[in-house]
């Protein structure tokens, strides 16, 4: 089954093309970081905007890339559910009138889902279920425990700000420009990252939550105090104690996830994926006897169609459809257990 | 010509199937115009017999009008016609409301609320039932509103929505009487009609990807705007 998913759930324009869940054809990420690098943060209105504009090139590049024409597609598949509100309502637009123009299936997917999932594409059948999964990216940081494809059990998310979001803001402090991911990387080979202590937030006893606000406080007051004295702001330093912080903070709690729920399986998706020491870290405490690490191709930890188009055809499987009129969602709860990771108030259907 | 017209500008989803001039089909429904509209259409083109596949032209209202609508509108339109691989021509919803007008209207303001005190307008001749733009499309506050129909004269046919405020504030600056008809929204012939008027510059192959919302475009949201 050729399912296409399409993603325009935040500021990337994602368009790919699946074979049976698992063989990617084609997966075109158009990224709008030039856009949003002047404002050192994501606007919603540029994003929709810029999705409006370059929507239907990716989708055709997606499908020419794949070497297929339109007709062969067997079903679409689209994140409605999970990310700004006007991005996600031009992928569901176009999904929808992809859907009638080829009068095939629909299916509706929550976008944390399609990361969860995008964990399973890449093992090649090794990782099955359960197994543990931190997705953590610029909108959400969370462990969850993958029962069974759409069955999930929460074990923390976080409270304030996710992890990719303090990178952004961190680095827009430091002047280091957008996305914050990269450029602290960057940056923070070149410091020292015992240089500042910075909080590890929430990291006592065995609780599973996250918090990343606080510490996005105390790297600010730590850069005004010493704007204050007048010396130079040590940006690399700050970077990689930053980021010291922020890597601690996730693989701690990811290990400690494993070593309570017995799962000797571990995932990590999202953009915030790509960052080069939470990968080491993760792969030491593996060499050391630790849980298995699945770390998917960058390709598919950011934003990206190809990752929607597996968890689609999962959907597909079971005879599950959506209907043309199909509605974004900002904010839904996830899996069949509907686990609700964010303030209640912003689940439409609560 | 048979041609599937979309609209979402508004607070309404419309989706007409016409052949040339005449409406073989109109479906239109109030709510959230992205679970809306593409049912809409579906069902239009059922009613109407035709096939997506034998649509000769896919039409959309570019705007102004509702930002997320014409996210929905456009990037549908957009989506059909490169999928159908189909002309695509987009709309002006000012002109589709003068087409709306009545037959002998004469001189006629087309309103879409800017807010803030603004609209988006453009005027047309109507007569013998062509209608012709006498005045630039743009948005315009109060006072430049006022000021262009007190240039135009006359008595003067307003389409669309106008609030009763905003009307005695415009004929009492402008001193020019106005008609407000009770066409708050574009009938679907005059759906029909406007795409049918813009068939020549509509969009083919790789171009199609160059429609955009109006607000999108410099030239009328930027420098129109005071």
């Amino acid at each position: 089954m050729l399912v296409i998913g399409i993603d325009t759930s935040c500021d990337d324009t994602g368009v790919g093309i699946v074979r049976d869940g698992d063989q990617v054809l084609s997966n075109v990420i158009a990224s709008q970081h030039d856009y949003h690098e002047r404002y050192g943060g994501i606007v919603p209105s540029v994003a929709s905007r810029q999705h409006a504009k370059i929507f239907n090139v990716v989708l055709a590049e997606a499908v020419k890339e794949a070497g297929i024409d339109y007709s062969d597609i067997d079903a679409v598949a689209v994140s409605s559910d999970q990310g700004l509100a006007l991005s996600l309502t031009v992928g569901v637009a176009g999904a929808k009138a992809l859907a009638l123009a080829l009068d095939r299936p629909l299916i509706g997917i929550h976008h944390v889902e399609g990361h969860i999932y995008a964990a399973t594409m890449a093992a090649e059948g090794e990782l099955g279920y359960p197994f543990l999964c931190l997705t953590v990216a610029g909108g959400h940081t969370m462990l969850v425990v993958a029962h069974a494809y759409g069955e999930y059990e929460l074990l923390g998310h976080t409270r304030d700000d996710a992890a990719g979001e303090a990178y952004d803001k961190v680095a827009r402090r430091l002047g280091l420009g957008y996305p914050g991911g990269p450029v602290i990387e960057r940056t923070a080979a070149e410091g020292d990252p015992k240089a500042f202590a910075f909080p590890r937030p929430m990291l006592g006893g065995d609780n599973l939550e996250f918090s990343f606000s606080g510490l996005k406080t105390a790297v600010n007051v730590a850069i005004d105090g010493i704007e204050k004295s007048g010396r130079p702001v040590p940006v690399a330093d700050i970077a990689a104690s930053f980021q010291q912080a922020v890597v601690d903070v996730l693989a701690t709690k990811t290990l400690m996830a494993a070593r309570q729920r017995g799962i000797d399986a571990v995932a990590v998706t999202g953009g915030v994926a790509a960052n080069k020491q939470l990968r080491e870290t993760l792969r030491a405490a593996e060499a050391a006897g630790g849980p298995r690490v699945y770390l998917p191709p960058m390709s598919l930890c950011v934003d990206n169609g190809a990752m929607v188009a597996g968890a689609g055809y999962e959907r597909l499987k079971r005879g599950e459809r959506s209907t043309l009129r199909l509605d974004a969602r900002a904010c839904a709860p996830l899996g069949s257990r509907e686990i609700r990771y964010r303030a209640p108030g912003k689940y439409r259907h609560s | 010509m048979l041609t599937l017209v979309l609209d979402s500008s508004a607070a309404v989803a419309t989706a007409v199937v016409s052949n040339d001039l005449e409406v073989l089909a109109v479906r239109s429904e109030e709510g959230s115009t992205l679970s809306l509209l593409h049912d809409l259409a579906r069902q239009a083109l059922g009613d109407s017999g035709v096939p997506l596949s034998a649509l000769d032209m896919v039409a959309a209202v570019r705007g102004p009008g509702s930002w997320t609508g014409l996210h929905v509108c456009v990037t549908t339109a957009k989506t059909l016609a490169q999928v159908i691989d189909r002309p695509l021509v987009g709309l002006s919803m000012l002109d589709c409301l003068a087409y709306t007008a009545p037959a002998g209207a004469g001189t006629v303001c087309a309103l879409v609320d800017a807010k803030h005190d603004a609209y988006y307008s453009a005027f047309y001749a109507v007569a013998d039932g062509k209608v012709r733009p006498v005045a630039a499309a743009g948005r315009r506050s109060l006072p430049d509103l006022a000021e262009e129909l007190r240039r135009i004269g006359g008595g003067i046919d307003v389409v669309g929505v106008l609030s009763e405020p905003h009307r005695r504030q415009l004929e009492h600056d402008s001193g020019t009487p106005l008609n407000l008809t009770s066409q708050h929204y574009p009938t679907a012939e005059a759906f029909a009609a406007v795409a049918m008027a813009g068939r020549e510059a509509a969009l083919v192959g790789e171009e199609l990807h160059r429609l955009a919302p109006d607000y999108m475009q410099d030239d009328f949201t930027i420098s129109s705007r005071k």
